[in-house]
Parts: C-alpha cells; sequence; structure tokens
C-alpha cells in the first residue's frame, strides 16, 4: 500500500536530487522525471481505489489531528489526484521528446516542485500547509514560465510573479485573521469551530481567500496574468499551468468557502457572479485574437469562469456539473495545448495566418485538436457536451434564466472562434503530410480517448462525482472524517 | 486584546505602504521591495495574533498562561523562508529583464498584452 | 430497428471514410450502400409507429426514439434524397472527409425526425449542424461559419426552451403541453427560433443563400430539400402538437406567422430574379417555397396544413432535382454562373429535360408535384377569406414563373459558348438522381391522393380533419382538382401540338450565328442577354432592395465583436494595472460587505 504522502514527498527529495543525476548522466534525467511521475501516478491509482470503499486519513509526525498536520483524501481529492498525475504522466511522456532550453534538469526540477506542490494543495487537510504548498507550485511555476528567458517568457514570468505573490500573501493575510479567533489551522477544526468566529472576521477572510486564491483560480479581476503568462511560457508549461495549476487554486477555494468557511449565500452568490464576468469578459477577449495559443488562453480562463459560476449555484448537481467540467477542461486543454505544441514546432509563431493549413500537414495532430476543440464547445457524444448540458440543466433547476442566456450567449462566441480556427487549420490543399513521432501523439491521443470514452459512457464518471460533490456539501461529513471518527 | 491593535494597526500599514510601493513605484526592484515590505507586515501581523504581553519564549518548563503562542512564530519562519525565496527569484527575473529589455522600467514589458 | 436507421448513417460514415482514402469512388460507393438501408427499412413501417427506449446515458440522462407518422414521411423524404446525393457525390469524387461528414449530417437529420425526447431532438439538431458546415468549412469558411452561428443561435434558444420545459414539468419527453401559465408565447419563441432558422424563413434566412451556394455541388440538394425539412417538421410539431392548445386558441399569431410566410415567398422570390449564380438564385427560390409552408401552417386549417405538408414533399422532389442539374452541368462545365453558360440543350439533353421539369414543378404548373400544394394553399387561403394575404401568395407565385424562365434560358438556351463546345452529357452517375427524381416529380402530380393519404393520417393524429380526396382528385370546400385529368389533358394537348409541329412544321435548321447575328459573324459579343436579364425589376426596387435584414444581424455580431475588442483592452499587459485592478476589487468588496464587516 501506497501512502499518499509518498507522491508528495518524493517528487520533492526527487527534484533537489536532480542537478546529482544531471552530473551522473544528462540523458537520465528526463528518464528520472519520467519515473517519479509515474510513481505518482501509480500512488494516484492506489489511493483512488483505496477512496472508493472510504476517505484516507494520513497523520504526520504521530500525533492525531487536530495537533498535527493532516492529510485528508476523500472522493474529491482522490478524483482530483487521480486526474492530475494522470495528466502530469501525459505531459511527461509528452516532455521526452521535447525541445527544452539548458539547463534541462533544472527545468525538470522545476516541474517536479510544480507537481508535488499542486498535488499537496489538494491533499492537505491544514490551512497552513496549504498556504506552503501555494507557494510552492506558484514560485516553481513563475520560474517555469521565464524558463525560456526570452522576452515574452520572462514578461510573462515576472507578471505572473508579482500577482501571484500579492495573491498568496492577502491568502497568509486570511490565514492569520482566522487563526487569531479560532486558535487552530487545521481546515476540519476551523470548520467545526466555525461558529466561534465573529461575522465581520467570517467575511474579511472570505474576502481574502477569493482575491489571494482567485489568482490561482484564474478569477477576473485576478486573472489579467493568465493570457501573458500561458503565451510567453513553453507549451508544456502553458498545458500544465491551464489544467493542473489553475485547478489546484480552484480545489482551494472551493475548499476553503465550502468546507472552511461554510458557504453562505452571499458567498456563493460572489462566487456566481465573479464566475458569469469571468467567462463573458474572458470569450469577448478571446473573439477577435489572432495568436492561437492566446485564444485558447482567453478560453481557458473563460471555462473556469464557468466551473466557478457552476460552483456559486452551490446544490448538489451543480456541483456535480461544476466538477465534470472540470474534469472536461482538463481534458480538452491537455489536447488543445499539447497539439498546438506540435503545430508550433512547424511553423514559426502561433498566428492564426500561420497556421493556415496545418491540419493538412498534420492529419492527426489536426484532427485531435478539433476533437479537443469540439468537446469544449459541446459536440454531442464528446465529454464536454455532457457536463454543459448537466450544467444547464441545474442552472434551470435554479431558475437563473439570465446566466443560463449568458452562458449560452458565451457558448456560441466560443464556438464561433474554434470553429473559425480548425477551419483555418484545414484551408489550402498544397501540403506534404509531415506528422510528428508517435511518442509525441500518444499523449494527446490518450486524453482524446478519454474525451470520446466519456462522450459515450459519461455515466462511468457520475458516482465518483456524486461522491466528490457530497463531500463538499456535507460539513459536518468531513469534520467527522479528521477530528476522532476515522482510524488512520 | 486592545493592547495588540498598535501591532495589528502599524503591520496592516506595513504591508499597506508595501502594495502602495508596487502601485505606484516603475522601477521592478523597488516593485520587488514593495512586496518584500507586504509580506513583512503580513508577517508582523501573524507574530502580533501570538504576541501576549508579558510573555515569553514558549519553552516547556515555563507555564502555558505565561508563554506566546507558539504556532505563528513557526508560521513566520516558514513565511520568511518562502519569502526568501520568492524575492530571490524576483531579484533573478529583474536580472534577466534588464539583460534582455535594458530597463528595469516595469512599464515596458508591454510586449504581450489584449 | 430505429436504431439502426441511425446508426447506418455513423457507421457507413466511418467506413466510408476509411475506404474513400484509398479510393475515393470506392468510399462513395459504400456509403451509398450504407444510406440505402434505412431507406429499406423505413418503407415498410407505413403503418403505425413503434416505440424504442435504450439508456444510453445514466448520468440521468437518456436517449429515446419513436417513430411518428410525421417523422417517417420527412425521414423518408432524407433518405431518399441522401441516396440520390451519394451517385452525385460518385461523380464528383467528393473526399473522405466529406463522406464522413454528410453520412453524419443525414444521420443527425434522421435522429431529429425519430427522437422522442427534446433532449435527443436537440442533440441530433447539434449533430445535424455541425456536421452539415463541415461539409464545406474547409472551402468556404466564412459562409460556413455564418451558417452555423445562425443554427448555433437557433438551437441554444431551443435548448433554453427545453430547459425551461423540464424546468416545469419535470419530463423531457415530447408531449402537448398544457396548463403551462402565462409564459407560453415566450417559451414558443424560444422552441421555435431554432426551426425558424433552420426552414430559412425570413427574417433568419440571411445564412441560407451563401451556405447553398458554397456547399459542394452533390451535398446541396440534400442541405436545400432534406435538412431545410428539419425546419418544417420543428414547426409543425410546435404548433399542431406542442403547442397546439395556444396555437388554437391565438389565432392572432397564426395569422402573423402566415403573413411572414407570404413576404417570405415574395421577397425571396424577387431575391431569386437578381441572383447571378444559379445555387444563388435556387438557394433563394428554396427560401420562397418554404415560405409557402410557413404560410400554410400559419393559416392553421386542414386543407392548409396539408397544403405545407405537400409543398414540402414537393420542394422536396423539384428543388433537389434542380439542383442536381446544376451539380451534374457543373461537373461538365466547372461554373455555376448564369452568364458564363447558355447553349446547353444540345449538348445535356438529359440535364436540360429534368431541368424543364423541375421548373415547371418549381412554378407550380401541374401536372407535376408543384401543383396539388399550392392549389391548396391558394384554396385555404380564399376559404378562410384573407384577400390581402392571397394577392401576396399570388404574386410570390408570379416571381417563380420569372426565375425559372431564366434558369432555363441562360443554361440551356440561347448561344453556345465556345468554350463549351465540346462538352459532353453529365457522368451517369449525376444523371441517376434526375431520372429518378422524374417519378416522384410526375407520379405525385397525377395522383395527389397518395400523399393526401398520408398527410390525413397526419392530421388526425392531430386531432384535424383530412382533407376529401381520391387517388387523383382533390376536394375543397371551393372546388375540386383531378390530377389524372389535368394531366391527361395536358399530355393530350402536348402530343396533339407536337404532331402539330411535326406534320405542318416548316421549319430548317440553321447555324446559331444565323439565328442571333443574321449570318454576321460577331466575334467577342455575347448574344445571351442573361447578365441584366431583370435589371428593370433591380431599378424599380433600388431602394427597398437596400433594406437587408441581413444589415441588422452583421450589425449584432460586429457590436458583439467590437465590444470583445473594447473590453479586452482590461488585459492591458501593463502589471501595475493588473495589481490595480487586484486592489479595487478588494475594495469592492469590502465596500459590498460594509454592512457586515462593521466592527
Amino acid at each position: 500500500m501506497v501512502s499518499p504522502i509518498l507522491a508528495i514527498v518524493i517528487p520533492l527529495a526527487i527534484a533537489f536530487l536532480m542537478p546529482f543525476f544531471s552530473a551522473l548522466s544528462r540523458k537520465s534525467v528526463k528518464w528520472v522525471f519520467l519515473a517519479v511521475i509515474a510513481f505518482n501516478f501509480y500512488a494516484a491509482i492506489m489511493t483512488f481505489l483505496r477512496v472508493l470503499s472510504g476517505p484516507i486519513l494520513v497523520v504526520t509526525a504521530g500525533i492525531k489531528p487536530p495537533f498535527a498536520i493532516n492529510l485528508l483524501i476523500g472522493p474529491l481529492g482522490g478524483l482530483l489526484f487521480l486526474l492530475f498525475e494522470g495528466v502530469a504522466f501525459l505531459y511527461a511522456i509528452f516532455l521526452l521528446k521535447a525541445e527544452i532550453k539548458e539547463p534541462v534538469h533544472r527545468f525538470f526540477m522545476l516541474f517536479l516542485l510544480n507537481v508535488a506542490g499542486a498535488t499537496g494543495m489538494i491533499l492537505t487537510g491544514d490551512l497552513f500547509n496549504l498556504f506552503v504548498f501555494l507557494e510552492i507550485t506558484g514560485i516553481s511555476a513563475y520560474g517555469l514560465v521565464g524558463f525560456k528567458r526570452d522576452k515574452k517568457g520572462l514578461e510573462g514570468g515576472v507578471k505572473y510573479l508579482i500577482l501571484g505573490s500579492v495573491g498568496s500573501t492577502l491568502f497568509l493575510l486570511g490565514v492569520a485573521l482566522l487563526y487569531s479567533q479560532v486558535g487552530t489551522l487545521n481546515m476540519a477544526d476551523i470548520a467545526g469551530r466555525i461558529w466561534m468566529l465573529k461575522k465581520p472576521t467570517l467575511y474579511a477572510a472570505f474576502i481574502m481567500f477569493l482575491v489571494g486564491l482567485g489568482v490561482e483560480a484564474e478569477l477576473f479581476p485576478m486573472n489579467a496574468w493568465v493570457p501573458d503568462a500561458y503565451e510567453g511560457a513553453h507549451d508544456t508549461v502553458t498545458a500544465i499551468l491551464s489544467t493542473v495549476l489553475s485547478k489546484a487554486g480552484l480545489y482551494a477555494l472551493i475548499r476553503v468557502v465550502f468546507t472552511v468557511l461554510s458557504p453562505q449565500k452571499a458567498f456563493l452568490d460572489l462566487l456566481l457572479w465573479a464566475g458569469l464576468i469571468t467567462l463573458l469578459l474572458a470569450e469577448l477577449s478571446a473573439l477577435r485574437q489572432k495568436n492561437v495559443k492566446r485564444m485558447i488562453a482567453y478560453s481557458s480562463v473563460g471555462q473556469m469562469g464557468l466551473v466557478v459560476f457552476a460552483f456559486g449555484m452551490g446544490s448538489l448537481f451543480a456541483l456535480q456539473a461544476a466538477l465534470f467540467q472540470a474534469v472536461n477542461h482538463v481534458l480538452s486543454k491537455g489536447v488543445l495545448f499539447l497539439s498546438l505544441a506540435i503545430m508550433g514546432k512547424k511553423r514559426e509563431g502561433l498566428e492564426l495566418e500561420n497556421l493556415r493549413g496545418i491540419g493538412r500537414e498534420l492529419p492527426v495532430t489536426g484532427l485531435l485538436f478539433s476533437i479537443g476543440a469540439l468537446s469544449l464547445l459541446g459536440l454531442p457524444f464528446l465529454s464536454g457536451f455532457w457536463s454543459k448540458i448537466s450544467l444547464l440543466l441545474s442552472t434551470a433547476d435554479l431558475k437563473l434564466w439570465v446566466p443560463l442566456g449568458l452562458v449560452l450567449l458565451a457558448s456560441i462566441i466560443e464556438a464561433f472562434y474554434y470553429l473559425r480556427t480548425i477551419g483555418v487549420f484545414y484551408t489550402g490543399t498544397d501540403f506534404r503530410f509531415r506528422e510528428t513521432a508517435f511518442i509525441r501523439l500518444l499523449p494527446v491521443l490518450v486524453l482524446v480517448f478519454v474525451i470520446l470514452y466519456l462522450g459515450f459512457r459519461p455515466g462511468v464518471l457520475a458516482p465518483y462525482l456524486k461522491g466528490a460533490a457530497k463531500e463538499l456539501v456535507d460539513r459536518s461529513g468531513y469534520i467527522g472524517w479528521v477530528i476522532g471518527g476515522l482510524k488512520p | 486584546m486592545a493592547e495588540n491593535i498598535i501591532f495589528y494597526g502599524s503591520s496592516i500599514a506595513l504591508a499597506a505602504i508595501g502594495l502602495l510601493i508596487a502601485l505606484t513605484r516603475r522601477n521592478l526592484i523597488k516593485i520587488i521591495i514593495g512586496l518584500d515590505l507586504m509580506e513583512t507586515g503580513v508577517n508582523m501581523f501573524l507574530i502580533s495574533i501570538g504576541y501576549r504581553r508579558g510573555g515569553t519564549a514558549p519553552i516547556f518548563d515555563i507555564p502555558l498562561s505565561k508563554a506566546v503562542d507558539p504556532v505563528p512564530q513557526a508560521l513566520v519562519l516558514t513565511a520568511i523562508v518562502i519569502g526568501v525565496a520568492v524575492t530571490a527569484l524576483a531579484l533573478t527575473f529583474a536580472v534577466r529583464i534588464h539583460e534582455k529589455y535594458g530597463t528595469l522600467d516595469i512599464s515596458k514589458l508591454r510586449e504581450m498584452k489584449w | 430497428m430505429t436504431f439502426w436507421v441511425i446508426a447506418s448513417y455513423f457507421l457507413g460514415g466511418i467506413v466510408a471514410y476509411v475506404l474513400a482514402r484509398p479510393s475515393r469512388k470506392i468510399g462513395a460507393f459504400v456509403a451509398l450502400l450504407f444510406s440505402i438501408y434505412p431507406l429499406y427499412a423505413l418503407i415498410p413501417a407505413l403503418d403505425g409507429g413503434f416505440y424504442l427506449r435504450f439508456t444510453v446515458i445514466p448520468y440521468y440522462l437518456h436517449l429515446s426514439f419513436r417513430l411518428t407518422l410525421l417523422g417517417w414521411f420527412f425521414a423518408l423524404i432524407a433518405a431518399t434524397l441522401y441516396s440520390l446525393s451519394l451517385f452525385s457525390a460518385y461523380s464528383e469524387k467528393r473526399d473522405s472527409f466529406f463522406l464522413l461528414s454528410s453520412m453524419f449530417s443525414a444521420g443527425g437529420l434522421m435522429g431529429v425526425f425519430l427522437a422522442a425526447d427534446y433532449l435527443t431532438l436537440f442533440i441530433f439538431f447539434e449533430i445535424m449542424a455541425f456536421f452539415s458546415a463541415f461539409t464545406f468549412i474547409r472551402e468556404h469558411r466564412r459562409s460556413a461559419l455564418k451558417y452555423i452561428i445562425y443554427s448555433l443561435v437557433g438551437s441554444y434558444a431551443f435548448l433554453a426552451a427545453l430547459l425551461v420545459i423540464n424546468r416545469s414539468t419535470g419530463s423531457l419527453e415530447i408531449t402537448p403541453l398544457s396548463g403551462f401559465g402565462g409564459s407560453v408565447p415566450a417559451v414558443m419563441s424560444l422552441f421555435i427560433l431554432a426551426f425558424w432558422v433552420k426552414s430559412a424563413v425570413m427574417p433568419f434566412h440571411p445564412w441560407a443563400p451563401s451556405a447553398y451556394a458554397d456547399s459542394p455541388h452533390s451535398y446541396t440538394p440534400f442541405f436545400s430539400g432534406a435538412l431545410s425539412k428539419s425546419g418544417v417538421y420543428g414547426l409543425v410539431l410546435a404548433f399542431f402538437y406542442i403547442f397546439a392548445g395556444f396555437f388554437k386558441s391565438h389565432h392572432a399569431f397564426g395569422y402573423i406567422f402566415a403573413w411572414i410566410g407570404a413576404l417570405t415567398a415574395l421577397f425571396a422570390g424577387i431575391y431569386a430574379l437578381l441572383q447571378d449564380d444559379a445555387k444563388k438564385l435556387l438557394a433563394y427560390s428554396s427560401i420562397s417555397q418554404l415560405g409557402y409552408v410557413a404560410f400554410g401552417l400559419g393559416l392553421g386549417t386542414s386543407l392548409s396544413i396539408t397544403g405545407s405538408l405537400f409543398v414540402a414533399l414537393g420542394h422536396a422532389v423539384f428543388e433537389s432535382l434542380l439542383f442536381f442539374v446544376i451539380a451534374a452541368v457543373y461537373i461538365r462545365t466547372g461554373t455555376t454562373m448564369l452568364t458564363e453558360m447558355g447553349g446547353l440543350i444540345k449538348k445535356m439533353p438529359i440535364s436540360f429535360i429534368a431541368l424543364l421539369f423541375g421548373i415547371i414543378a418549381a412554378a407550380g404548373i401541374p401536372p407535376t408535384v408543384g401543383f396539388p400544394g399550392k392549389w391548396m394553399l391558394y384554396e385555404a387561403v380564399l376559404e378562410k377569406g384573407y384577400p390581402l394575404l392571397a394577392g401576396a401568395i399570388f404574386a410570390a407565385s408570379i416571381t417563380a414563373f420569372l426565375y425559372c424562365y431564366r434558369l432555363i434560358y441562360s443554361i440551356f438556351l440561347g448561344p453556345l459558348k465556345k468554350e463549351f463546345r465540346d462538352v459532353r452529357e453529365a457522368p451517369f452517375p449525376a444523371l441517376v438522381p434526375l431520372l429518378l427524381l422524374l417519378i416522384p416529380l410526375l407520379f405525385f402530380g397525377l395522383f395527389p391522393g397518395y400523399v393526401v393519404d398520408v398527410t390525413d393520417s397526419i392530421l388526425r393524429e392531430f386531432g384535424y380533419l383530412g382533407v376529401p380526396h381520391t387517388p387523383a382528385k382533390l376536394l375543397s370546400g371551393l372546388g375540386t382538382f383531378n390530377g389524372l385529368a389535368v394531366g391527361i389533358t395536358m399530355g393530350a394537348a402536348f402530343v396533339i401540338a407536337f404532331l402539330v409541329h411535326a406534320v405542318f412544321s416548316r421549319s430548317r435548321k440553321v447555324s446559331e450565328l444565323n439565328n442571333y447575328t443574321a449570318g454576321e459573324v460577331a466575334e467577342g459579343v455575347s448574344m445571351h442577354y442573361v447578365a441584366d436579364f431583370y435589371k428593370f425589376i433591380e431599378r424599380e426596387l433600388h431602394g427597398f432592395l437596400k433594406l437587408r435584414v441581413e444589415a441588422l444581424f452583421n450589425w449584432i455580431a460586429e457590436g458583439i465583436g467590437g465590444l470583445g475588442e473594447v473590453l479586452r483592452r482590461v488585459y492591458a499587459g501593463d502589471i501595475q494595472a493588473y495589481l490595480v485592478y487586484l486592489i479595487l476589487f478588494l475594495g469592492f468588496l469590502f465596500t459590498l460587505y460594509r454592512g457586515v464587516l462593521r466592527w
């Protein structure tokens, strides 16, 4: 039995051993990296299977919570854990053949730190620990964005850094506020004593958390760094930022709002409208975007807005739909950014007109990109359709007709620019077939396979989504797992 | 609690000053200093939460009522370490940006927009 | 079995996609085989429907299908047209992706006609819209995008309606809505928008001319003849089944809709006169015909609904026949521009005959399939006693004569262009649909009663009386129409005229030059007077034609784009601006919660 804590410890340890491996053999680095991520994936599968029979509590330092830091993996954590490590594993395969700027071992070091940090964020049961992992994830992400050390990379990196560190400082302030009144940092413990909080503190803490974590969760108006950093970063880095990192930030926000602070109507309404505004603004900004990567970055922001909007509705169905949408966003954005990375190797620049006819030149990649995009905009029998339709059904259940209309409007805008892109990819005829190496296509193929599989059997995901959503709704259950009830 | 107000006030003020610097200065180094100040302010805030008038260091043989709260201190130690890492990375960025752009003026960094 | 009617297209699409990679002709042939199965399965299912329900999605959603008589009527039309269009595609050597997307769009269309619940209807409607756009998104991105966006606006409106219905009734099954409260008009408007757009009735028609003109020539007959029927299907379903209670009690709604239909028929007819692209001309003609359909549905009497369904069938037959002729002509000439053609009658006689019958039907002349439907519509409007409406619809039929004449004249008559001297008749597969479509064109014109048998059963399902008829004879309150008698009379007249011509004719064959320039050789001067054929109409209506509803939609689209252009400046690229947003948001939140935050 693999303890989930190893999925944090081992990448952290190996990350700092990377220079050593590099000195040993420069080629070994990427294989070590792959091995570590593969181990993480294995640990995630094992944990996921264990979580099916009940949540796991991991106690550190041999002291029971709430007096020591604990990890708690419930259905939600298990699902995200599996998703993160699975996607990271695919990226690791993709990176085997990628061109990375020297020194390569530092890149992989940062990547490992990033994965470890994101994993830590979703597994930990301690608020300050969450802050530490947030910072680890953040710092490694700033480094990864700036890793190319060209103008765009540096610019994106420094923008991300400044906003990110302000955000995490605010988050720390929120933690301090809570601690000052409750006297504990354990999330379940705080949740159990939330009645001790005076209302102003509760609201002030919520504001700090929303703004602080909103930076990572890509909520407007804290998301301005996103397009710049995404455009500047290395392709695979963009992929992991958009899929894993944003979801980790979102998880933190949702966990804090739903479990720790108790989901007040005021908080949820704010999430709902913030999500909706994020969605609309991002889709409108993407509409006339010339650079495809930046366009997808905006679309990524928009999707995050949609997910937050769904969380803001707060009903059990809405939470399931939100989680489903988040899963789909990970799958689709993984496909889009990776296939775009493959295309970028063939052409100079990712401007739309540079990519004319790329779908004829790279037929498989073009097809995969198209499927990813179509899933995102909800073509039936791709997984994105089911999440969108269940999201809309839950919107209708709550009679939110105006938001419903706005979401549909955003979907039309999104459909327009994605279809335009796909259209340009297939314009022109005289292109030679020059498909890329299979090993680079493999991760994208796997993601597309999952999209198609879920498109025809969306039901397989339903019980897990339901469990995860229940974990968020049922606060006392969560408290009970940590305090007392569960044997470590 | 009341005696802590002055600590709370000054630490929040320090953080606000830091933020103000980050907002108004154009020089990247100064912005980094501003961010650092902001962090220091929050760290001070954490420390002052645990502060107890007349309390001493929390060592085992001292009665618990006389000691200050040890947890915030531990937190601040961690936060300082993290802050150092962020600052170091930020300064690295500053060096690289100066190499590429020939300036530290943050408003010149507008290659990517809209 | 219903399952395989739909699945055959999807399966066939994939198989054809794979097989068309090595050989396009094999791909098209295999696609044809797969498309014939649904036809075979549908034909015997005339009596009664059957119900099939299989759960694909345990995520509290499921798909269900049911074969209703109305669905069967349209599905059979669609299946026939699709199989025919593949003959043409075979001649055009369409590539694998075209086969895939056109097969998928046909499968989507089948799903629309067979859906038993709103969600299934929506899903297949989406599939149909997307994949029909994919057939030409590669060559004509702009018009494909235009088409898909209009479709999406419609289908998302429909989605909103189905969500409202699901919220208030707790069910997605397609059943009549009763006791729905005051929001019925709003829900119904949202509901029918999708079908309104798809049937290209004004004012939601602007996508149609460019989409019909730019779609692959072998696909357009199906596109215009069958895909638009999904719109008619939805409108019929909405007016006479789902919202029947509302529709029957609010005559004003039907009356307005009838006017919309009549004006569509009239104005689209006028626009058709002014087109130079044969496919655009036919596209407007198609819109005009669907205007008749909408007109009849709006009138809402047994006779007018029967008329509408008959026109829908007739439109499917003759409009796709005309488009097939254009496809056949294009294979040989490489153009669809009227001014670039001329005098092809001797080179492509079979196409000419087909086109001739096509335009006779389009103009609504007996004994073709185009007449009985229109006759019923005229009788219905006269019975109802709406003189203005009758005037509009009669005027519309005049435009049909005019554009039909122009079509046949400029392609087949007049002097032959030099570059087309060695043109041959179109390849046989491209002629198959022409010849096959002539059969229903004449048969249903002579024996309209066989169609009315079906429509009567449909009407009775909706609680309307049928139209009294025998196989050849239709009766209305005002008179009767006997297709067979008219046909025999006209046939006899034709034979007599032909005999007279053969016996007493003293004509002599001369060269074309003698005909047009009295023997003078005029090189480089076009004797073909089609270019400005209806210039005078354009001149007279100049001010009016400038008023285009398309401009309004474009303005909205531009507005959204411009809004995005302005709003994306929020992402100013300046990090300090980003920080300011963050601070402002903090400030906003503190202001928002100022009541709570007071210590």
